[in-house]
């Protein structure tokens, strides 16, 4: 087991000019840091940065190529994962690393078995010492501690509470340093909350934490260092209280990034595209009346039940209505299949471009083209595939796209470059109306600010789009107009220039302001 | 025509494979293959005895047996065409399915390769067809014991490998024309197909003698199908009641003919049909006629029949069958 | 992808290569004569024509695959033979008979075809169910129309020209093969159909999402997959001179490996048709070269699933990792 942490303030970790080559890659470069115990950091950084990589040499999961690596003062550079567990570093991933079979108290007291037993499971210690360790895990992140809970299988609880005991287990074995990789993905308001008093408590008593997140709002809340990481090097760090979004996008992609309103209203009201009307669904929404005037933005949110997502989902002809009809210029539309809303001019961007939307191991080049083939072929009927390459490569150049030619597959590139790929290929089709459903979740800052752009200047060609989103600013910055549901209606349209947060914020949640997401 | 060299042998041993059969052959011999239906089957384990013996007991003559690994005519087809593109001096061939090889045969005639047959007396592209006997008379002479047993009255079936096993169907067609005279013998589900599968045999003469509680006569057609039925009438404990008569080999069947299941088999050897097989193919390279009432040197086939076929060829029958009961099968070692 | 697509053609090509190559030292000369690889290149063009249909289905995705090809094949075959002959006689008008058994032959093969895409496509059944249950159809047909027996064509020399005789030295049948495996890699690569298809197959849910109309692709896929099959029973009967409706029962599990050695991936998205007649090729080279060392028949499954293990560990292990460091040029990894 981990000796207690040290004393609050003395150093727990240090790295000393680690670097890492990925074949010819140099992911890491001369990365030199210190974290105190106690002390709480938050790693920044665009996807690609090195964040990954340095927490994989940290966590033991990954050898440095140089460098050294000290723990309380002692050289362990190339420690494998079990040692890194011995020396009190704990990690919470993204994807939770949680034992879907196994009971929560199994996987609360795993890492504890895995360093007694030197990686080997089988000389377990007895279950009611796991079932104490768990216990008192799971008190400090208000969990329950009965036992019908600690028996529960990981794989039958829904992800918030997963995410809480992964954080539990992490926590369970005094560690000197709790990495935690994005955290707050799936948890509501009132859950971040209490986390964050979790993290306190951690704090106080000598462990150092580290984060890696996007979210700077939440950081600022955890207070502590910014480590701002960009190819590869650390190149700021500061007191994340202090610095503003602005500085810190700088120093994250070394541009300058819009920090207030992206939209420019124009100064004429737009003429009516797309006429929702009276649109039902029985179980999903009812009575939907909006209109979508053509080079405007209309946002559109609302908690996860209320009727948003089956609504996109008509529109984009997924889920065909049952009351109501859909008009685009005039011209009433067939909801009851993808492909005749797609040639009216509807494009639906889905909310996850890797399960509905990219075709991972296709090139990008298939991806982007592949609703326009009709477009590009030669004399004989055939696919002209120089044509194709072109279009391709027209779109890499436009939506600022960093790949490797336009033949690479599309699993390759960050989740920024696949948005804007997915982006690209409706882009092309030139719709009337372009629908986007989430389209910067799990996408870095410097990304964001591309897509946000990309979106105003479809706007400003005379596109009428709907924005679909959970990211308040994202929504505050870009649309004109913000349509808020609840409980399967429109329960009110804002005007988004000058609108408060707040305001917007109280009228998604209603009565159940704590139980809203973050987003 | 090249010849196998020990050089070659050795390499293809090197691998891990095993070797067809073989002899060692010198410069100069010609090279006669025997294709045959499916190896593994006791059958044409059997066969390949005579094949080989005849090689060895006679110079300026390499014998050797192939076959596919699975009853399949396609894979058959596969290696007669191989070994045509080889160049080989002469085939004798059981074929699986004989309209299918019709092709393949007429090309390899004119390429100069001498073509025997065994059991497919309709194939209009053979020199020469062995037949062990006439298939109706063979029919017959199963069907003669079955209603002697059965006091020329009551019910009974055949089987047949399957309904393109033409020699099969012969049989079962030469039983049901004998037992016409009888008018109380009744035939009930003729020629049922056991696909050479012992088991299957077993689970239709099952079905059968729950479809007719009654039936007493069963004849077999492939070598396979007493041993099925026999195994089903066991079962049912109907060893002294019933009369089954069919092709069989005295080893695998011995067992039920002790018990009484099966009350008698017949067969020709087929060590006997591999080796006659051979003499003739030994004859035509020579340029040798063969004629009616010829010896051709082994039991059974001293007073042949020729008679024309369908194509330009001759068939050649003898009187090859075997009776096997409980009381001699163990003069057999196979 | 490019890169790996490349290392599984160069694997193919060695392949076929090696195998030619070691004949020279194993077999005598016969095995590289001019009639020897007419010989092979007739036996090609029936198990290839069902690699490729098999291909198609794995490739549409959806747990895609044909079990009935062969089945359809010999059905194909037994109608052609009972139907053509009323309306033309092969003695008189030998030429028109074929053509008229040929068309009788697709026609089947298209109805065949359209069944399984109607009973995948529009019904929705799994791939493999539905097909075992098409090739019992297929089969009982061909019994029941047949009796069990052989149906001799007898010998019609145009037909057995076709199926048999070189033109220029190449066999027509196999010439005919290779044509068909062109189009129908024009088909994929060129057409919008073709594309579609391998985006489907691989993200079904994605394409339905962008629009793509995935019932109506199923269908059309299975459809020519069915004509794939008749084709290669017209090629049997013209071979063999007859048609029996148990021919080649070792067909089907022979074109699903043919297949995968081609690198058709099973779940869908991806294949290449030159892969799958070089797959082809290289196992017929294989078995007549089996057959000319004398190598027992049941060697040959052996060396067939050795074939398989190899070319799947080749598709498994990860070459660049034993390059050293310097010369490797990697994507960047992580981040």
């Amino acid at each position: 087991m981990p000796e207690l942490p040290a004393t609050r303030g003395t150093p727990f970790l240090e790295t000393r000019a680690l670097h890492k080559f990925y074949g010819g890659v140099h992911a890491l470069r001369g990365v030199s840091l210190t974290i105190n115990s106690g002390g709480s950091y938050h790693l920044l950084g665009e996807n690609g940065c090195g964040k990954s990589t340095l927490i994989k040499i940290i966590s033991g999961a990954q050898p440095a190529s140089s460098g050294q690596l000290l723990i309380r003062g002692q050289d362990m550079t190339g420690l494998d994962p079990i040692a890194a567990l011995d020396a009190g570093i704990e990690t919470v991933y993204q994807d939770l690393s949680l034992l879907p079979n196994l009971s929560v108290a199994e996987n609360i007291g795993l890492s504890q078995q895995l360093v007694e037993s030197s990686g080997r499971l089988f000389r377990r210690i007895s279950p009611a010492q796991i079932d104490d360790v768990a216990r008192r895990a799971l008190s400090e992140v208000n969990l329950p501690t009965d036992p019908e809970f600690l028996a529960r299988q990981i794989q039958t609880l829904p992800i918030a509470i997963r995410q809480l005991v992964a954080i539990a287990r992490a926590i369970a074995s005094k560690a000197g340093l709790v990495i935690m990789d994005e955290p707050t993905t799936s948890l509501t308001k009132r859950e971040v909350r209490n986390l964050i008093s979790v993290i306190r408590r951690l704090q106080e008593s000598g462990t150092a934490v580290l984060f890696v997140t996007h979210k700077l709002d939440e950081a600022r809340e955890i207070g502590g260092t910014g480590l701002v990481m960009r190819d590869g090097e650390l190149v700021q760090q500061c007191d994340v209280t202090q610095a503003s979004n602005a500085e810190i996008g700088l120093w994250m992609t070394g541009r300058e990034l819009e920090q207030g309103r992206y939209r420019r209203s124009p100064g004429t009201p737009p003429a009516p595209l797309m006429q929702i009307q009276g649109l039902g669904l029985k179980d999903a929404y009812r009575d939907i009346d909006l209109t979508i005037g053509a080079g405007e933005i209309l946002g559109v949110t609302g908690l996860a039940d209320s009727g948003r997502n089956d609504l996109a989902k008509s529109l984009a002809g997924l889920a065909p209505p049952d009351r109501g009809k859909v008009v685009l210029e005039g011209r009433p539309l067939d909801p009851s299949e993808p492909a005749s809303m797609i040639s009216a001019g509807i494009a639906y961007v889905p909310e996850d471009r890797l399960t509905e939307g990219l075709f991972l191991e296709k090139s990008i080049s298939a991806n982007v083209t592949m609703s326009v083939l009709d477009r590009l072929r030669n004399s004989l009927g055939l696919l002209n595939r120089r044509k194709a390459r072109a279009l391709t490569q027209k779109t890499l150049d436009e939506l600022r796209i960093v790949a490797a030619g336009t033949e690479a597959p599309v699993q390759s590139l960050s989740g920024g470059n696949q948005q804007r790929v997915l982006i690209g290929r409706w882009l092309a089709t030139s719709p009337r109306v372009l629908i986007l459903h989430g389209p910067t979740v799990g996408v870095d800052v410097g990304s964001k600010d591309t897509i946000f752009r990309i979106i105003q200047a479809q706007a400003e060609n005379g596109t009428g789009i709907m924005l679909i989103s959970d990211d308040l600013p994202e929504l505050l910055q870009n649309c004109d107009r913000i349509a808020v549901m609840r409980d399967g209606a429109v329960s009110r349209i804002f005007t988004a220039e000058g609108l408060e947060e707040e305001t917007l914020y109280n009228e998604i949640a209603g009565s159940g302001g704590e139980n809203a997401r973050e987003g | 025509m090249k010849r196998h060299t020990p050089f070659r042998i050795a390499a293809a041993a090197a691998g891990i494979a095993m070797l067809g059969s073989g002899v060692l052959a010198q410069e100069g011999d010609k090279e006669a293959v025997t294709v045959v239906k499916v190896t593994g089957e006791n059958w044409f384990t059997r066969m390949e005895e005579g094949v080989k013996a005849y090689g060895q007991e006679h110079d300026g003559i390499a014998t050797r047996q192939v076959g596919p690994a699975r009853a399949d005519a396609a894979q058959q087809a596969a290696i007669v065409q191989d070994l045509v593109a080889q160049g080989v001096d002469a085939l004798a061939i059981v074929p699986m399915d004989p309209s299918s090889l019709e092709g393949i045969l007429r090309r390899a005639m004119g390429r100069g390769i001498t073509v025997i047959t065994h059991e497919a007396d309709n194939l209009e592209n053979t020199q020469l067809d062995l037949e062990a006997f006439d298939n109706a008379e063979f029919g017959a002479r199963f069907a003669t014991r079955i209603a002697e047993c059965m006091g020329e009255k009551g019910k009974w079936t055949s089987f047949v490998g399957s309904l393109g096993s033409l020699t099969h169907v012969q049989w079962a067609d030469g039983g049901a024309k004998y037992m016409e005279q009888f008018p109380e013998m009744e035939l009930v589900s003729p020629k049922n197909e056991s696909f050479n599968d012992a088991n299957r045999a077993y689970e239709l003469a099952r079905e059968i003698l729950r479809t007719h509680p009654d039936i007493r006569g069963f004849q077999g057609g492939s070598a396979i199908d007493v041993i099925g039925i026999g195994r089903a009438v066991e079962e049912a404990g109907l060893e002294d009641k019933t009369c089954v008569y069919g092709l069989g080999l005295p080893r695998d069947t011995s067992e039920y003919l002790e018990s009484g299941a099966v009350d008698g088999i017949s067969f020709w050897d087929p060590k006997d049909a591999g080796y006659v097989m051979n003499v003739l193919v030994d004859m035509t390279l020579k340029g040798e006629e063969v004629e009616s009432g010829m010896d051709l040197g082994v039991p059974g086939y001293e007073d042949v029949t020729v008679s024309d076929g369908p194509g330009e060829g001759k068939i050649v029958r003898g009187q090859a069958w075997v009776d096997v009961d409980a009381s001699n099968w163990k003069d057999y070692p196979f | 992808m490019p890169r790996r697509a490349d290392a599984q053609l160069m694997f193919l090509v060695a392949l076929n290569a090696l195998v030619l190559l070691s004949s020279l030292i194993l077999v005598d000369r016969q095995f590289f004569s001019l009639f020897n690889f007419q010989s092979m290149g007739t036996q090609v063009p029936e198990l290839g024509l069902l690699a490729l249909g098999v291909m198609l289905a794995m490739v549409s995705g959806n747990g895609g695959i044909d079990l009935s090809g062969i089945a359809l094949a010999n059905l194909a075959g037994v109608i052609a033979f009972l139907l053509a002959p009323l309306i033309f006689s092969s003695e008189d008008a030998p030429a028109a008979f074929f053509l008229a058994f040929a068309g009788i032959a697709l026609a089947t093969g298209m109805l065949g075809g359209a069944l399984n895409g109607a009973l995948i496509g529009y019904a929705g059944m799994t791939p493999i169910i539905a097909t075992l249950g098409t090739q019992l159809l297929f089969t009982g047909l061909a019994v029941g129309l047949t009796g069990g027996s052989a149906l001799r064509l007898g010998y019609v020399q145009i037909i057995d020209d076709f199926g048999n005789m070189p033109i220029w030295g190449i066999p027509y049948s196999f010439a005919l093969f290779l044509l068909i495996a062109a189009a129908l890699a024009v088909l994929l690569k060129f057409t919008r159909f073709g594309n579609h298809l391998f985006l489907m197959g691989s993200n079904p849910k994605a394409a339905r999402f962008a629009g793509l109309r995935v019932q109506s692709m199923l269908f059309r896929t299975y459809l020519l997959a069915g004509i794939l099959a008749s084709i290669a029973g017209i090629i049997i009967a013209a071979r063999n001179s007859s048609i029996k409706w148990d021919y080649g029962s070792s067909y089907v599990l022979v074109a699903i490996l043919i297949a995968v050695m081609a690198g058709v991936r099973p779940e869908g998205g991806y294949g290449r048709v030159i892969c799958v007649v070089l797959s082809a090729m290289a196992l017929q080279i294989l078995s007549s070269l089996l057959n000319f060392m004398q190598i027992s028949n049941f060697f040959r499954d052996c060396a067939w699933g050795l074939m398989l293990l190899l070319f799947l560990a080749n598709a498994r292990v990860d070459w660049n990792a034993y390059i050293p460091a310097a010369l490797r040029g990697n994507a960047r990894q992580g981040s």
